[in-house]
């Protein structure tokens, strides 16, 4: 018999060594091809300025202008997280940061201590293009400074719900939308900002207007309405579930679906109504320096810059929120956003220092009421 | 032989080196700043909240009911694939670990459009019923939660319970049926004791899996439910790293009295199971016709489970909701180099996850060792740390990976070494269960008989071991690729653009209405799955059938 | 080969039993049985000779070097146990290979080795085949061969063939004597059956709970069983217990009960002492007054005679009846019995 009839072994150790070999080089070449030259970076959410018409380009289209004025690679590292998010990235590499600037800070993280611990103060020098008003709702100390603001409302699907089946949707008061809470989807307090904006535009309106227990309602809706984590999974299941109408979301949501749809609106607003008057929750969204980063003057400049129309006029149709600069003219279809003007602000009623004050006891009763 | 012995040594400390490196200290440390110098609540302030004693209590309920759901929805399924030949059987499991490898984001869709009010189920009993109104709604609160989880840990069940079923010698159960046993009597005595290990660790993974759920909490539970994890995110969130660190210090307690408790059960197991052999398979053309109807249904019950999400994610692949139009333009953007396209996240999402299969993989085979190693107490510290990683929450991993290891080293401008650690380490309570078990269902006699004809430990690894324990490799291996694929939390907080992964992507494209670049993605994650099973399937029969 | 001197070996279990002291030496060449009843620690020995089982003390030599802390993969042992262990995963071939791939050896080498071994042990048609492929005596044969391909110095049986059917293991045992002795190889042997240790052994060590009882060739120990067990185990003999109440013509008079024997021996009158009586030697008398009374309890045909169980006031004893005569009697029938006072061993009990 022959003996090439019998298989042969293959040495453990050969075997071991040859898939040792490929993983080193895999992963050295892995390394090299994804090697990354230190360069100037901005700390941002996971959506910033991506929501117009062409998201692939719009670093390019917008801060352009800068990297060629500064010969410098500006990197927009979009994190998968929101600001709160991007500031206990930051706290974690203080000791040796990569950032040099953040945007997407708003007036009420800036409130935290640990937030102002990892930024650095700094007043642009063209900061007079911006209305004082905007500067002092977000943070008179200059952290951060205003980069865009946006209105937090009430939206519904005009195909399943309207005035005419709910007349109760043309003056929304809080005590409606808690009898319309089984189709109300809302975000998690504690992980979005819009959520968040929510529940202290609720306990603003309780508190101050009506002077009521804010918790009371919260009791009310526990059970029926539907909170979901952030905006994104808000929006996918109001978007999914047929049972559910109302989304908490942005005050330019319609302007978005008629921007996109090409013609008029599916969605419209309600925003939260008290004794004739509508009201809403204003969110401004901050630049800040980031403290000790490796590129301090350039990123005062960058800051500058970002203040500037060569930034400010691509907010309203990539970022669907209203540019800080006043000087900026909107698109017509922004004629479907709820506009600052068309409200009265609720921040008016809650100090920064109440909020900084009273933020986490809030936070504390409100998961007390829902988890109970 | 000194010197041979010393490198034993060596190689056996090498994961409980890395483990401590990579998962104990970062821990620790996080721990440590969080729970001594805060900011934020005092341990004892946390334990004293009513609302941390609920979220305790329901975390507690719900991975109870949501493991013996598991267990029972599972276990007949086990012993059906472990039993049964029918067409199709191997994809079928494969898309029964699809859960693992997606979004929770799309896996909660999925769960939706099958289960929810106005879903595929709801609409059909509707119809049935000619009710105009919604019948049942198994996608919320409670019931909700307890079912997806349990739809999620179904394939645990499945997997590692029908592995050890394969290596039930026939004869065993051939001789108890001539001995006039009845089919229950059979299950109890024979088949019962053999899969015990196997069943004891599909059910401490779906407990611990459940334990420290936190989307499908946050999904499902429309608000009103938060897991310990959950409560761990809002204090993170808001700084208040001494709760957070409090919470996560009670977690990682309750892990390791679950480890001890689970090691203490599987000491009793003798785990006779005869000479190493394979099981016996039955066409199911085989079965009575009652029995035909009961494994027919289940079988449609499991289709139907693993095929829902499916549909919706092929649909979403081709169907763009914005244009109201079919359109490839997803796939097309799978080929996209940018950093805005789907084909660096996919050589990431590949990338990443090859290399922590393999790692955990060897760190398991090597667990599995120390397990049964005589050394004092070594057998019990193993249990503690395969265990460890599912019981460390994601976050404080994640953190504590930044701040002790990437930060210093300078890498977190580029952290992609650490997300091939937290994914490496999060398939090692995977890995070492499957292996040790695939270990412990290995006839002694045959490790006596390398031993005895002059094999090394490394020639009796290859030459043996390792062909023996094939399926229980393969099961491992499975689950290691689907749980490093589909990790999301600790990827997320240390990922910059450049390491994405696939699945971040697919969050990242829902996140700004890129619905039909999300929908590729997803399908795409779907095939990679289902090849990488067939792939390791066919590697491990070679194996088996040849000597490696 | 190799010569290999066991001195005090002992373990103790965590359940409480142990065993050893043991002490036994092999020559070189030498086929020892170790023979005893389950549990008796033969294979619990046979292990730690092996390397399986470390020893709580004593020492083990192989050609006068001590092996005690030498892996079991470093001792050159060949060794074939009753469930065989042939790997599952790899053909007959691959199985009796393993042993040289493992030490390096070119595939054309092993190649020549295996298909010697092969055609040794007629097992060469089996080669390609699967191990599920092939019988139980075949498995066996395979198992032997890997045990032998790289030419062990030592070779250690563990109850190979007990779960053969007896003609297959009778044909299976001259065959590995045959084998063991062409090829002088040292070999220890595990067994529970007498008389597969007395059909190949060149000594045997009865064991019993945990230690060596007694030590010789297969006559020695059937001829002069040094104690009660050794002459149960062996010969078969059948023990009873009495006391010497006098004696005549150089003989001593055992009583038991109201009955008396005759034995040879030099035991004071008045002392207990245990009889060991060798079925052979037991015939039943024609006589009707001469011999000890007993009456039958059970009658077995067996090959060549039957086995008749006796009683004798209350104690058992076995007699092996030629066919002719033992077809006489049935369970019920008073008789009486010659001894022969030659085939009967006494022990003074203390």
């Amino acid at each position: 018999m022959s003996g090439h009839a019998y298989p042969r072994r293959k040495d453990p150790k050969k075997l071991i060594a040859a898939v040792a070999v490929i993983v080193v080089i895999v992963i050295a070449t892995y390394g090299i091809v994804t090697w990354k030259q230190p360069t100037f970076t901005v700390y941002t959410y996971d959506s910033f300025m991506l929501w117009g018409n062409d998201p692939d380009n719009i670093d390019n289209t917008v801060f352009g202008a800068f990297e060629d004025q500064y010969g410098v690679e500006v990197r927009i590292e979009r994190l998968i997280t929101d600001a709160n998010g991007i500031i206990s990235r930051l706290v974690a590499e203080s000791e040796n940061p990569v950032a040099d600037v953040v945007i997407g800070i708003d007036n009420i993280l800036i409130l935290q201590t640990l937030a102002k611990s990892v930024l650095e103060q700094y007043t642009p020098s063209n900061i007079d293009l911006i209305d004082d008003s905007i500067v002092s709702a977000l943070d008179s100390d200059h952290y951060v400074s205003p980069f865009d603001f946006g209105l937090i409302t009430v939206i519904y699907k005009l195909a399943e719900i309207n005035v005419t089946s709910h007349p109760q949707l043309e003056n929304l008061t809080l005590p409606n939308l808690a009898d319309l809470s089984s189709y109300l989807v809302t975000e998690n307090p504690h992980f979005s900002s819009p959520g968040l904006s929510f529940l202290l535009s609720q306990i603003a309106v309780y508190e101050k207007l009506m002077e009521e227990d804010w918790t009371q309602w919260w009791s009310d809706v526990k059970g029926i309405i539907d909170v979901q984590e952030g905006w994104t999974e808000a929006w996918t299941k109001w978007d999914s579930d047929p049972t559910r109408h109302l989304l908490v979301s942005y005050g330019t949501d319609p302007a978005y679906g008629a921007s996109f749809s090409g013609g008029v609106p599916d969605t419209a607003i309600a925003p939260i109504h008290y004794d004739g008057v509508d009201y809403a929750w204003m969110q401004v969204e901050g630049i800040g320096l980031v403290k000790n980063g490796p590129n301090p003057t350039l990123a005062r400049a960058f800051i500058d810059y970002c203040l500037t129309s060569a930034v400010q006029s691509h907010i309203a149709l990539n970022q669907w929120m209203f540019p800080a600069n006043s000087d900026v003219e909107f698109d017509p279809v922004f004629q479907y956003a709820l506009h600052p003007d068309d409200v009265s602000l609720l921040n008016a009623l809650l100090s920064s220092t109440e909020i900084a004050t009273n933020l986490e006891t809030w936070l504390d009763e409100y998961d007390a009421i829902m988890t109970g | 032989m000194n010197r041979n012995r010393l490198v034993e040594y060596a190689i056996l400390s090498i994961p409980f080196v890395l483990l401590f490196v990579f998962l104990v200290l970062p821990v620790a440390s996080v721990l440590f700043q969080g729970l001594v110098y805060g900011p934020g609540s005092t341990f004892f302030e946390v334990l004293d909240s009513v609302v941390t004693q609920r979220v305790v209590s329901f975390t507690f309920i719900q991975a109870i009911m949501s493991t013996i759901l598991a267990l029972l929805l599972g276990l007949p399924g086990a012993i059906l694939f472990a039993k049964l030949r029918f067409k199709g059987k191997r994809y079928i499991r494969a898309l029964l670990i699809v859960p693992f490898v997606l979004p929770p984001i799309v896996v909660v869709v999925g769960f939706l459009q099958m289960f929810g009010s106005g879903g595929i189920i709801d609409s059909l009993l509707m119809l049935i019923m000619g009710s105009q109104h919604s019948i049942i709604d198994f996608a919320s609160g409670y019931v909700g939660i307890i079912l997806a989880h349990a739809f999620y840990n179904i394939p645990l069940f499945l997997l590692i319970v029908s592995s050890a079923l394969e290596r039930l010698n026939p004869e065993i159960e051939e001789v108890a049926e001539i001995l006039g046993a009845t089919a229950l009597q059979r299950f109890r005595r024979i088949i019962l004791p053999h899969i015990r290990s196997a069943i004891l660790a599909a059910s401490i993974l779906t407990f611990l899996f459940c334990f420290m759920s936190f989307p499908i909490v946050l999904a499902l539970g429309e608000g009103s439910y938060m897991t310990i994890e959950v409560q761990i995110w809002n204090a993170f969130r808001f700084f208040d790293y001494g709760e957070a660190s409090s919470l996560a210090l009670i977690q990682i307690l309750i892990t390791l009295v679950l480890a001890y408790t689970y090691m203490k059960l599987g000491k009793d197991d003798k785990g006779a199971s005869g000479p190493t052999a394979y099981s016996k398979t039955f066409p199911l053309s085989s079965l009575d016709a009652s029995m035909k109807i009961l494994a027919g249904v289940y079988l449609l019950l499991i289709l139907l489970l693993s095929i829902g999400p499916m549909i919706s994610i092929v649909r979403a692949a081709v169907w763009d909701p914005k244009t109201s139009l079919f359109s490839l333009e997803g796939f097309a953007n799978l080929g996209d180099p940018t950093l805005g396209g789907g084909f660096v996240p996919l050589v990431n999402s590949l990338f990443y996850g090859s290399l922590a299969t393999l790692f955990s993989l060897i760190l398991g085979t090597i667990f599995a060792y120390t397990q049964r190693s005589r050394i004092r107490g070594l057998p019990s510290l193993t249990s503690m740390m395969v265990l460890l990683p599912l019981g460390v929450s994601a976050i404080t991993l994640a953190y504590g990976l930044m701040i002790t290891i990437a930060v210093p080293l300078g890498l977190s401008s580029n952290p992609w070494p650490l997300i091939v650690i937290a994914q490496t380490l999060i398939g090692v309570p995977f890995s070492a269960r499957a292996i040790e078990i695939a270990m412990s269902k290995v006839d002694p006699a045959l490790i006596e008989q390398a031993d005895s004809l002059g094999a090394s430990t490394l020639q009796r690894l290859f030459f043996v071991e390792l062909p023996l324990i094939a399926p229980g490799l393969l099961v491992g291996a499975v689950f290691s690729f689907a749980m490093a694929i589909g990790e999301m939390s600790a990827t997320i907080f240390l990922a910059t653009p450049e390491n994405f992964t696939l699945a971040i992507t697919i969050y990242r494209d829902l996140a700004v209405r890129k619905f039909i670049e999300a929908g590729a993605a997803s399908l795409l994650l779907v095939a990679i799955c289902i090849i990488a099973f067939i792939v390791i399937e066919k590697f491990s029969e070679n194996g088996y059938g040849g000597t490696l | 080969m190799v010569r290999v001197e066991i001195n005090g070996l002992r373990k103790k279990f965590p359940d409480g039993t142990s065993i050893g002291p043991i002490d036994l030496s092999l020559e070189d060449g030498e086929m020892v049985t170790l023979l005893g009843p389950s549990g008796s620690g033969k294979t619990t020995t046979l292990r730690m000779v092996a390397g399986f089982i470390r020893p709580d003390g004593g020492s083990l030599l192989f050609d006068k070097t001590d092996v005690t802390g030498v892996p079991p993969r470093e001792r050159k042992i060949g060794m074939v146990v009753q469930s065989v262990a042939l790997f599952p995963n790899m053909s007959v071939f691959q199985n009796i290979s393993f042993a040289l791939d493992v030490a390096g050896w070119e595939h054309e080498a092993s190649v020549t080795r295996v298909e010697e071994l092969s055609e040794m042990l007629s097992i060469k048609n089996l080669l390609n085949r699967r191990i599920d492929e092939i019988s139980g005596g075949e498995g066996q044969r395979v198992a032997l061969a890997r045990a032998l391909a790289l030419d062990p110095e030592l070779l250690l049986l563990d109850e190979p063939f007990s779960a053969l059917d007896p003609q297959l293991r009778r044909h299976l045992q001259g065959e590995i004597r045959e084998l063991q002795q062409k090829l002088g190889i040292t070999t220890i042997y595990v067994t529970h059956s007498q008389s597969e240790a007395f059909a190949i052994s060149d000594r045997i060590a009865v064991l019993n709970e945990g230690t060596i009882v007694q030590t010789g060739t297969p006559n020695e120990l059937y001829e002069n069983p040094e104690n009660e067990f050794v002459a149960k185990f062996i010969g078969g003999g059948s023990i009873l217990r009495g006391k010497v109440v006098g004696e005549s013509r150089g003989l001593l008079e055992i009583g038991i009960g109201n009955a008396t024997i005759n034995a040879e021996g030099t035991i004071a009158v008045g002392k207990n002492v245990t009889l060991s009586v060798k079925p052979e030697d037991i015939t039943i008398s024609e006589s009707t007054r001469i011999g000890v009374q007993a009456s039958v309890v059970s009658v077995t045909p067996q090959v060549g005679h039957y086995r008749i169980m006796l009683d004798i006031q209350g104690q058992l004893v076995a007699a092996d009846i030629p066919n002719q005569d033992g077809m006489k009697y049935t369970p019920g029938n008073e008789v009486l019995l010659e001894i022969s006072s030659t085939g009967v061993d006494v022990i003074e009990e203390r």
